[in-house]
């Protein structure tokens, strides 16, 4: 289970996140939506753990992201907006060495990475340099290298931006795998996409987070849609 | 904590090492390192500073900039491309990423420092034979291990640098001002401002620190200076890293402690500095523990005298002279303990600490900044400007450049404790254009030699022969120093006169058959050559560079030193050298490759094989008459020594480059005035007198500085191309 708890943060003089509390059990897979500048990335960024809130605190399994912080990222996989990895590396050695750098056992290590290559449809790129591959590949790269250890919750910023339709496709199936097992929290704008695995929606306006259980709930509070009769804001 | 530094030293290191930055970077650094290394050891050949800290120091300013290229990617590329995220996101503590990047910057410096180590013990081995026993690993141990220290604190401080910047240009900039321009910044200014601290720190810290290494001085304040400071900028390092987390408006007052935190980690990294410095801790290394090496003639000395001798050093421990010095008394001592003899006893008096010692050596006529020397009641003050050349100041005392002729001069004060309370007086004519030793002419005055000689118990006056009777009864040597007027029929005849008596000459030719006492010369068996020598075997193309000695009493402790010559005359025995009873030497002779130029003043240099006599040419003689004459054991040997070169001991020639022409001159002058056994070189037993000429020069700088740079380029660029970086 992961919780946030009245998380405040500042950027400035803005205030980005004004006490936002929410949280998300394993199988559930959260939306986090809002317009450009909300806070979703600072959101996402300070359940990372790559941001300091200046107010409220988030656990994992009661584990304190403050007060136990190697356990708290142990259980944590992290997906960042711009998937960054590194181009000098083969996708199975890059996987090799993030498996290496978060401590995973070295006789399990081959097999995650295999497992993490065949979840994320990699088997036919897993020895080409990530440099050389397309920005769809590079965050299927990254999508194994959050997925890579069995996490306890997942953290996925932006995930379907900049990506076709059979990857966005996949990468719905992967999270659907994935959710049995973990908690989910993505952020992005494909609010209609995400529904199709979502199971709660949170949106960022003016520093509140305010829960939907449909994406048109979701829509109605970003104020893209009138409200229906089947779903509607908590 | 071990696996995360490993797993992030092997990728750093993996991507690093085959990069062409790196490549690039350690290459230019060779090939700096080895160009500055090739033309200080020009300059220095033959001084006191040994090749292992002339190597050391050549590196010494390019070892910020190779750190500075290695290191500014490693964070703030990871920053700039967001992987910084994903590092701080993982169950990994920032110390052991930061731990991890700093070996693998440590390890490619230390990889260029291995490619360094090849210009010595291996170009230059083949280049200089001479130097072949010295050039050792084990003898270039503390250089590198210096070294090592330094490329540590330098890679840390690149690392910072990329810890606070997110473009690798500003980190490599920032870099360059922490590690160069911020210090000597610091030095120039306190130095300028401060007459306090100019007498106390003499040379930049890395520099001084560099020379006390590779000459076995490790201090504890070195140690701890580097150790400190290392683990501050990693300190720091680290808090920059984790800085990051601290992202928000409510990470202003966490990030104002980080900055406090590594504010005060800094002063107490001074503070550790201070106290070490304040303890003034330091030992030898064993390998090392002779100091500075002691000449032959200073071990024939000291193996020759017996009963005790005491120097006491008066000096504070913060003079900047206080390391060249103690090293060289600690090289004196310990040669003493080898070669028998005399025993040496060598203490220090402070005058900041030992006020009463320092009250009584006032009394006793020693001032601060001295040497007094002491046998039983005889003592000898020495003033220590008198180690250090008018030419070369104290702050470049310690450096490669250094002619630190303190050896030298305690050997000439033990000398004169040793011997009788005499002096031979040596008389120098005047009237025809000679060379006067009371001038202080930087190319032309003799005032160094004069130094010299009455530093060895000589008493030197003038002499004008057209106006004197005779020559003096007391003169030991007469010296004729350049004269290029001819002399006089009278004075020729005064001169002739007394030679023929046992007198002993010394002449340093000027170019002409009857310039100064050709004429005379030619009578008695040495005849004037009417050429200039040129031979391939050359530093700056007029000057000659000779190693072939004779086998003779001036010349025969000499072997494997080399003697320079500018443009110097060639002598031939004339036939009065066939005389009964007379023997003639040739001391020193040029290669076969030389010649006798009849008009030097036209280039390009051609021998003409029918005119022009071939090498290899005489440029120094002796002549000896009446010596081992049976018929007249008593009657004193005439003797005349020769030298073709009218400036062979000018300031300038002395100041030039490592030569041995001024134990050729002092030998012969001792030969001369009957002081044989005091005929061993004065120059610190070869320590670097690697005895190349001009093309071996050439081989070795283009060995050391072009081509194994080159190789390692190549090499890089290679592994880069195979790991798809340059495609």
């Amino acid at each position: 289970m992961l919780e946030v708890r009245n998380i405040s943060f500042s950027w400035g003089r803005t205030r980005l996140l004004d006490d936002v509390s929410f949280a998300v059990a394993p199988g559930e897979v959260a939306v986090i939506a809002g317009a450009n500048g909300a806070g979703k990335t600072s959101l996402m960024k300070v359940m990372a753990g790559l941001c300091m809130p200046s107010g409220g605190t988030v656990a994992a399994d009661g584990v304190d992201i403050f007060a136990n912080p190697l356990r708290y990222r142990r259980m944590m996989g992290y997906l960042p907006e711009n998937a960054p990895a590194d181009p000098d590396m083969t996708v199975r050695a890059y996987l090799r060495y993030r498996a290496n750098l978060r401590g995973e056992m070295s006789k399990k290590i081959r097999h995650r990475v295999a497992e993490a290559i065949d979840l994320c449809g990699l088997d036919e790129h897993a020895g080409e340099f990530i440099g050389s591959l397309s920005f769809g590949l590079r965050k299927r790269v990254a999508l194994a290298d959050a997925l890579l250890l069995r996490p306890r919750f997942l953290l996925l910023d932006d995930l379907l931006a900049g990506l076709d339709p059979v990857t966005r496709e996949m990468f719905g199936r992967i999270l659907a795998a994935i959710s049995s097992i973990a908690a989910v929290v993505v952020s992005g704008h494909e609010i209609d996409e995400l529904a199709r695995w979502a199971t709660k929606f949170y949106v960022i306006k003016e520093g509140r987070a305010l829960g939907a259980k449909t994406a048109s709930g979701a829509k109605m509070l970003l104020g893209l849609a009138p409200p229906r009769a089947e779903g509607g804001a908590s | 904590m071990m696996r995360t530094v490993r797993v992030v030293f092997a990728r750093t290191f993996g991507r690093l090492a085959p990069s062409p930055t790196a490549a690039v970077a350690v290459a230019g650094f060779l090939a700096l390192s080895g160009g500055f290394f090739t033309r200080a050891l020009m300059r220095g050949d033959g001084g006191a500073t040994p090749a292992a800290a002339v190597w050391a120091l050549s590196a010494v300013p390019f070892l910020p900039i190779l750190a500075a290229l290695v290191t500014m990617r490693l964070i703030a590329d990871e920053r700039a491309s967001g992987r910084l995220d994903l590092v701080l996101t993982a169950p990994v503590q920032e110390r052991d990423f930061v731990l991890g990047k700093f070996l693998a910057a440590y390890a490619e410096t230390v990889i260029a420092l291995g490619f360094y180590l090849l210009v010595p013990l291996m170009a230059l081995k083949m280049c200089a034979p001479a130097l072949a026993d010295d050039l050792t690993f084990a003898s270039f141990l503390p250089a590198v291990f210096a070294l090592l220290m330094q490329a540590a604190l330098w890679c840390a401080t690149g690392l910072l640098a990329s810890a606070c910047f997110r473009y690798a240009a500003a980190a490599a900039f920032a870099s360059l001002l922490l590690m160069l321009a911020l210090p000597h910044a610091i030095f120039w200014a306190a130095t300028a401002w401060s007459p306090v601290l100019r007498a106390k720190v003499a040379s930049m810290p890395f520099e001084a620190h560099v020379v006390d290494m590779a000459t076995g001085l490790v201090s504890f304040s070195a140690l701890a200076f580097y150790a400190s400071l290392t683990l501050f900028a990693l300190f720091a390092a680290t808090r920059a890293v984790a800085s990051k987390r601290l992202r928000g408006r409510a990470g202003r007052a966490p990030r104002a402690a980080t900055a406090a935190v590594a504010m005060l980690a800094f002063v107490f990294a001074c503070m550790v500095v201070a106290f070490a410095m304040r303890l003034d801790f330091s030992f030898e290394l064993p390998m090392h523990s002779g100091g500075a090496r002691a000449s032959a003639r200073t071990c024939q000395l000291l193996a020759e005298a017996h009963g005790d001798m005491r120097i006491t050093c008066f000096l504070s421990r913060q003079a900047p002279e206080f390391r060249a010095v103690s090293r060289l008394l600690r090289g004196l001592e310990t040669t003493a303990r080898r070669v028998g003899g005399a025993r040496l006893a060598v203490d220090y008096v402070d005058p900041r600490w030992e006020l009463g010692r320092a009250l009584d050596l006032v009394r006793a006529g020693a001032e601060e900044g001295s040497l007094v020397f002491r046998r039983g009641n005889r003592r000898i003050t020495l003033p220590l400007r008198d180690l250090f050349p008018a030419s070369t100041n104290v702050a470049h005392a310690v450096g490669a450049d250094a002619l630190f002729a303190g050896e030298s001069v305690c050997a000439s004060a033990l000398q004169r404790l040793s011997l009788p309370a005499s002096r031979e007086v040596l008389y120098w004519t005047t009237g025809h254009g000679e060379a006067s030793f009371d001038s202080y002419d930087p190319m032309y005055g003799l005032s160094d030699i004069a130094r010299d000689l009455r530093r060895d118990g000589y008493s030197l006056e003038k002499l004008d022969l057209s106006s004197a009777p005779s020559v003096p009864g007391d003169c030991a040597v007469l010296v004729v120093a350049g004269a290029r007027e001819p002399f006089a029929r009278m004075e020729t005849a005064r001169l002739e006169g007394w030679l023929r008596g046992g007198g002993r000459l010394l002449v340093l030719a000027a170019p002409g058959p009857n310039a100064g006492v050709g004429a005379l010369l030619s009578d008695m068996g040495v005849k004037i050559l009417p050429y200039t020598v040129i031979s391939p075997r050359t530093f700056s193309g007029t000057d000659v560079v000779a190693r072939d000695f004779a086998e003779h009493a001036i010349t025969r402790p000499l072997v494997g030193s080399t003697v320079l010559f500018e443009a110097p005359v060639p002598l031939a025995p004339s036939a009065a050298a066939q005389a009964e009873g007379t023997s003639f030497t040739e001391l020193v002779r040029t290669d076969e490759a030389a010649w006798g130029e009849s008009e030097p003043a036209t280039r390009p240099w051609t021998r003409d094989a029918t005119t022009e006599p071939a090498g290899p040419l005489a440029i120094a003689v002796a002549l000896e008459r009446g010596a081992g004459v049976a018929r007249d054991v008593a009657l004193r040997p005439t003797r005349i020594v020769v030298v073709g070169d009218a400036t062979f001991v000018a300031n300038g020639a002395l100041a030039q480059r490592a030569n041995a022409n001024r134990d050729v001159f002092l030998n012969s002058l001792a030969w001369l005035a009957g002081l044989d056994a005091l005929t061993a070189p004065r120059t610190p037993g070869s320590t670097v007198a690697t005895g190349m000429d001009r093309a071996r020069w050439m081989r070795f700088g283009v060995a050391g500085a072009v081509v194994l740079p080159l190789v390692v380029l190549a090499l890089g660029l290679v592994a880069a191309f195979r790991r798809g970086r340059l495609s």
